[in-house]
């Protein structure tokens, strides 16, 4: 399983393309075995560091380590890993079997070595079948396999994964998130992979690098990201939020007093605040509770109207707007034995919190001033 | 109805192109010696050909050099045009603009400035000025026609060869070279064609010791088009056809 000695070591990278800088000072420990991935919107530098660790690119400062050996002078072709490229890049001149022979060959395996490990190869990705097939005569799931195993069979020290599964439909990604994942444990091979897609990112992984702008700004447990996001960025790229706005009265230990949307209420968090410091306070859809009266158990009920409802099968997703002016994004779970009512549209409701599930960050728009 | 259209709409623009063709390949027939107008069917022009040695000689020249001329041709032209995809390097637009302009500049100048450097070089005129000057031209097209291919595959191809443990040569070997077989094929029968056909820079750069098809046939030609130049030329048309079709069979196989 896991262990917990860095098979790839990233030290404070920089890279900048024609002066714009594209990796600000990057620096992360990817553990053996584990499935990390790489999260941020497009342009964040999330494919440039995988770039840097296979070879493709070189960092302008900053020292890559792989299995404890420094990498930076080693060409491309002389690092064992191996990458899965968004476009697959299969040789189209070449069979399945072609593909997949294609590094052990250059890597000089022997014959009978080689042949066992591309039977093994097809096998794991189901592809046994359409071995002697040219790639062009392959639908997209299957380049894609193929991709993958061209990849494994060269039993890399990591694989690289940059976006593999985007030109796949949703119902095709699903199966392969759940194969990739189960692979990566199967193998025991350390995967990096690269996404823009949160949901994707929370399926499969062990951590999260949650990046922007050249930047990680959190690495952690898919939960840890989802529940503890460190800053707003975090907060709004992971996942639905409703975001009120508040400002601190006092803090005592782990208690905030605080206004919020112009109420006052007491707050959970660990963080440091000052008095008249403007926060934010961070919800999940699931957090929120919609009644149609008051209880004193929550300690903030703010007033709305619900606007629209959304109906998903197994959740009641809502929109309530605040009389205040926000947007609230609610879900609620299906309960076979819950009475509750189901919120129409149009509906005067009260809106409040599990207490203690919120998040309180501060306020950057502001600090940043 | 409407395919029968489209031909009918192809056949005036097929007609122009290809009429003088076929009149010269009928005339080749003709047993007429001077006149145009038809006197009957004979293979003698071909038999005449076939007697004529300077002419066979001249042709053999030309095969020749056409065959080493695009061969060489082809070598260097892929290896530019790998190399301008590949790599970057200083002046590289300029390299890549050089290409065009020895492929636009006119005939008449490349045979002119040719001649003045085998001149200055000492070199006698003859085959290895006239091997060398094809060379020259042919290599723009070798590497236009290369570059086109390259430019069209998934550039993560060659970083899927790096990746997968292939150095420089054996990424060229076994991946870049075989995708572009193809285009390499055409740029060697492009070169060999425009080899075979060239006139005005070989009238430069070649001697009275190594005459050549074109040539030779442009001597004939000067004292009236005469039924045998015909019967040559409705050879080199079928030379062609064949080319273009062995082209199109290799074209097919490789997809």
């Amino acid at each position: 399983m896991t262990g917990n000695n860095p098979i790839i070591r990233l030290e404070n990278l920089v890279k900048r393309f024609d002066g714009a800088t594209v990796l600000d000072g990057v620096s992360l420990d990817i553990r053996d075995g584990e499935f990390l991935t790489i999260l941020g919107p497009s342009g964040c530098g999330k494919t440039t560091i995988l770039r840097i660790i296979a070879g493709f690119e070189t960092p302008d400062q900053g020292r890559v380590h792989l299995d404890g050996q420094p990498l930076n002078d080693l060409p491309a072709n002389q690092r064992r890993v191996n990458t899965v490229f968004q476009s697959y890049a299969l040789f189209p001149h070449m069979t399945v079997r072609e593909n997949l022979a294609f590094g052990l060959k250059m890597n000089k395996v022997s014959r009978r070595e080689a042949e066992r490990r591309i039977d093994d190869a097809l096998d794991m990705v189901d592809l046994s079948h359409l071995a002697r097939r040219y790639p062009d005569r392959l639908s997209g799931g299957q380049q894609q396999r193929v991709a993958i195993a061209r990849a494994v069979v060269n039993n890399p020290l990591a694989l690289l994964l940059d976006e593999p599964l985007s030109a796949l439909d949703a119902k095709l990604r699903k199966r392969m998130q759940v194969q990739l994942k189960h692979m990566c444990r199967e193998l025991g091979m350390t995967f990096v992979f690269v996404t823009h897609d949160q949901e994707e990112a929370f399926a499969m992984s062990d951590r999260v690098v949650v990046m922007n702008e050249g930047r990680i700004e959190q690495v952690g447990t898919p939960e840890e990201v989802y529940e503890e996001p460190v800053n707003m960025f975090v907060a709004r790229f992971v996942g639905e939020t409703t975001i009120l706005d508040g400002s601190v009265v006092s803090k005592e230990r782990e208690t905030l007093h605080a206004m919020v949307e112009g109420k006052a209420c007491e707050l959970e968090t660990a963080r440091d605040f000052l008095p008249g410091e403007a926060i934010k306070i961070v919800l999940r859809p699931e957090d929120i509770i919609v009644e149609q009266e008051t209880d004193s158990e929550h300690a903030l009920w703010l007033p709305g109207t619900v606007r629209d409802t959304v109906y998903k099968g197994s959740t009641w997703d809502m929109v309530i707007a605040l009389d205040s002016g926000k947007d609230v994004l609610v879900t609620e779970f299906f309960n076979e034995d819950d009475e509750r009512i189901w919120h129409k549209s149009g509906d005067r409701v009260m809106v409040s919190w599990y207490k203690g599930w919120e998040v309180v960050l501060p306020d950057e728009d502001v600090t940043a001033l | 109805m409407r395919r029968l259209g489209a031909a009918a709409r192809l056949v005036p623009v097929y007609l122009f192109l290809y009429l003088p063709i076929i009149v010269l390949v009928i005339f080749s027939f003709n047993s007429s010696k001077y006149s145009t107008a038809w006197r009957g069917f004979t293979w003698k022009w071909y038999g005449k050909l076939l007697g004529n040695e300077q002419l066979i000689d001249a042709a053999l020249n030309s095969l020749t050099v056409a065959v080493l001329a695009a061969t060489l041709a082809t070598s260097l032209g892929t290896l530019l045009a790998v190399a301008l995809y590949r790599y970057k390097f200083q002046g590289k637009s300029a390299v890549k603009a050089g290409v065009f302009v020895i492929m636009m500049s006119p005939d008449i100048v490349m045979g002119v400035s040719l001649l003045l450097l085998f001149m200055l070089l000492g070199m006698q005129p003859g085959f290895w000025p006239l091997l060398l000057a094809h060379t020259t031209f042919c290599i723009p097209f070798v590497t236009a026609t290369v570059m086109s291919r390259l430019k069209g595959f998934d550039p993560h191809l060659i970083e899927a060869a790096e990746d997968l443990y292939a150095g420089e040569y054996r990424t060229f070997r076994h991946v870049i070279l075989p995708m572009c077989l193809p285009a390499v094929f055409a740029g060697w029968l492009l070169s060999f064609t425009l080899s075979m056909d060239d006139v005005i820079i070989s009238f430069f750069v070649t001697g009275p010791d190594f005459d050549i098809l074109p040539l030779r046939i442009y001597a004939m030609v000067r004292m009236g088009v005469k039924p045998d130049v015909n019967a040559l030329s409705a050879i080199m048309v079928g030379i062609t056809v064949c080319l273009v079709f062995t082209y199109q069979l290799l074209m097919r196989k490789k997809k």
